[in-house]
């Protein structure tokens, strides 16, 4: 008797092992698939990058350089100012997302967890700001912030309103508020992240007599580190390749890699000898490369945060 | 008499929280009054205006309904192209919620190179934003098929396929619409990174602990799923659907909002005209989101209502 059973459950985990096998190997067929196809242009990107231009115009070269070079990279360095650029680009893409993780995890919070009348009305709001598409206020936006003023106090201290065309502020002052490059996307996601954590972790932070700051800052806000790690990295992402509003605000003084990016082709062309494709293509390549570079390390650097914070959840929950 | 000291006592703590909650909410009115509000009214206003531009000043000449008479009259390219981004961003909105939920699903268990993996999820949010589509779409969008609507790839393209299956079926629209699904696999695939971001990190917000105590009580993996993961994620998942409904309408591929823009910036400069466009677009935007949440928000399960 136990003879059979020994056998059937040696059986039974046969036949799970195989199971497990063949969905394995389904779904690393499929996510290699998958992964081909968003890999591609990367691929792409960088092995057109070391490309001289012997290899572009050998027919025979189709992915790997034959004498691959990095020459691209130093004069595509040069022609976007790197470091000029990056220091411009940083101080966007830094600044509007720590005031954006500021502003919008509060004020998700605010309307996750505390009942008043209007509240309902107000997220409508928020997500009605969403959904209004850029180009509806690009033009009147743009006017605001050239002739700059709060409720005339300005103009009534300095005699006139400011123009803040060329400076940092039309990125930076309204991300204090949560009103930055979808900003309401990020109050959303806080909000749910908030709305779906349990609500005695706060009743115990009440109990043990902290007040409502404390409370979230010392028992929400570690809680919500994934959602902090999501929204702090769609938010940098986005304000670093960002080119409208940059274009809009920033003009040749303070160009940003984006900005510098976009116009790299018209760069080379200007200012080298050959403006021939076989060298423009790969230098503009190397230039793309130079961008993504830096936001593919702070993925990295975030997606460590990510698997902590399950540690820590199994800990809290 | 107790009962209602109570009672009393309680709607005191209420209330105080009820302040807490407006002052961390109406600090981002404050900011909407400051910033938004006024370009959303002038924007209004051009919409009912001839708007000229010259030189750095602005002359609007109020005309009414004018410019949305135009819009649903006399613009022949207008409704066209509003009921085309309407049918595909319905379609979109269901593939990439299921397609990203169900990445997201298989790269939250633990495997080796699941680190890599994410990472090449999020391609898609780096490569699709701004300036680096900006740059690469003027000489290879061929090669970047979900960018275009073409895919360049002609080994998964479904057009001979297709055909055959159209005859055979007598053209049946159900049909189209599903080819016309897998022509698109590759945007869907382009159109999920976001998505899936979200969606992995609300998978570990779950407490496994849940899970756990699933598991002792005898649940398969596909029970846990329905009976856990789904109900814990359905806020994601709402807010994965507006996103992604934002997005297929604010996205550079919309036909629509370049044509948009082209009407305000391009060759006719007709700047109210095209406010007027964009706010009729705006309210359509409006309604589907209103009612899409509308129908979701009652099944969504939040761990404390």
């Amino acid at each position: 008797m136990i003879k059979f059973l020994e056998k059937r459950i040696t059986k039974t985990a046969a036949v799970k092992r195989s199971k497990r096998l063949v969905y394995g190997l389904f779904f690393a067929a499929l996510f290699c698939g998958i992964g081909y196809i968003l890999v591609y242009p990367l691929i792409y990107i960088f092995t057109t990058a070391v490309k001289s231009p012997a290899d572009m115009l050998d027919m025979t070269t189709v992915w790997i350089a034959k004498s691959p070079t990095l020459q691209n990279f130093a004069d595509a360095w040069g022609y976007i100012d790197y470091p000029g650029a990056l220091s411009s680009t940083l101080t966007i893409a830094v600044g509007v997302t720590a005031l954006n993780l500021a502003a919008c995890s509060t004020i998700g919070y605010g309307f996750a967890r505390f009942r008043f009348r209007e509240r309902g009305l107000l997220f409508a709001l928020v997500v009605f700001t969403l959904i209004v598409p850029p180009q509806v206020i690009i033009l009147p936006q743009f006017i605001l912030y050239r002739n700059f003023d709060v409720l005339g106090i300005i103009k009534l201290m300095l005699g006139g309103t400011l123009n803040l065309k060329s400076t940092y502020a039309p990125f930076l002052l309204p991300a204090i508020f949560g009103q930055g490059l979808k900003s309401g996307l990020f109050i959303y996601i806080f909000r749910q992240f908030y709305r779906g954590m349990p609500v005695e972790l706060e009743e115990a932070g009440y109990i043990d007599g902290c007040g409502t700051v404390r409370t979230y800052l010392r028992i929400m806000l570690p809680n919500a580190i994934p959602a902090f790690i999501t929204v702090g990295l769609l938010s940098f992402v986005w304000h670093w390749n960002d080119v409208f509003g940059q274009a809009q605000y920033l003009d040749e003084f303070r160009p940003t890699l984006s900005m510098k990016l976009v116009g790299i082709v018209g760069y080379i062309t200007k200012s080298s000898v050959v403006s021939d494709l076989s060298y423009v293509t790969p230098t503009k390549y190397a230039g793309v490369a130079l961008v993504i570079l830096p936001l593919i390390a702070v993925y990295l650097i975030g997606q460590r945060f990510f698997v902590q914070s399950i540690e820590r959840s199994g800990i809290v929950g | 008499m107790q009962l209602a000291k109570k009672k009393r006592r309680r709607s005191a703590l209420e209330r105080r929280k009820a302040l807490t909650g407006r002052i961390f909410c109406y600090f981002w009115v404050v900011g909407f009054l400051l910033f938004v509000a006024v370009p959303l009214v002038q924007s209004l206003q051009y919409a009912f205006s001839k708007v000229e531009i010259s030189m750095g000043s602005i002359s609007l000449f109020p005309n009414g309904w004018r410019n949305f008479q135009t819009a649903f009259t006399t613009d022949a390219e207008f409704l066209p192209l509003l009921f085309d981004s309407l049918t595909v961003i319905l379609v979109d909105v269901l593939l990439v919620t299921f397609f990203s939920l169900f990445v997201a699903v298989m790269l939250n268990r633990k495997f080796r190179g699941r680190g890599l993996l994410r990472a090449v999820f999020f391609l898609p949010v780096i490569i699709t934003s701004g300036a680096l589509i900006f740059v690469m779409q003027s000489d290879v969008s061929a090669q970047f098929a979900g960018q275009t609507g073409q895919a360049g790839m002609p080994m998964l393209q479904t057009v001979d396929f297709k055909q055959t299956l159209l005859t055979l079926t007598n053209n049946n629209p159900a049909v189209a619409v599903l080819t016309d699904a897998i022509d698109r696999v590759y945007q869907i695939i382009w159109k999920s990174g976001v998505q899936i971001l979200l969606f992995i990190a609300g998978l570990q917000a779950i407490s496994p602990a849940l899970y756990e105590s699933a598991e002792v009580e005898g649940s398969t993996g596909w029970e846990s799923f329905w009976k856990i993961t789904l109900p814990m994620i359905s806020p994601i998942i709402v807010i994965n659907l507006v996103y992604t409904i934002i997005d297929s309408f604010t996205d550079y591929s919309n036909t629509l909002l370049r044509y948009i823009q082209d009407v305000a910036f391009g060759t006719t400069l007709d700047y109210g005209y095209s406010a007027a466009l964009s706010w009729i677009f705006f309210g359509v935007i409006s309604a589907v989101l209103a009612l899409s949440v509308g129908i979701l928000s009652r099944r969504v399960f939040y761990m404390n209502d």
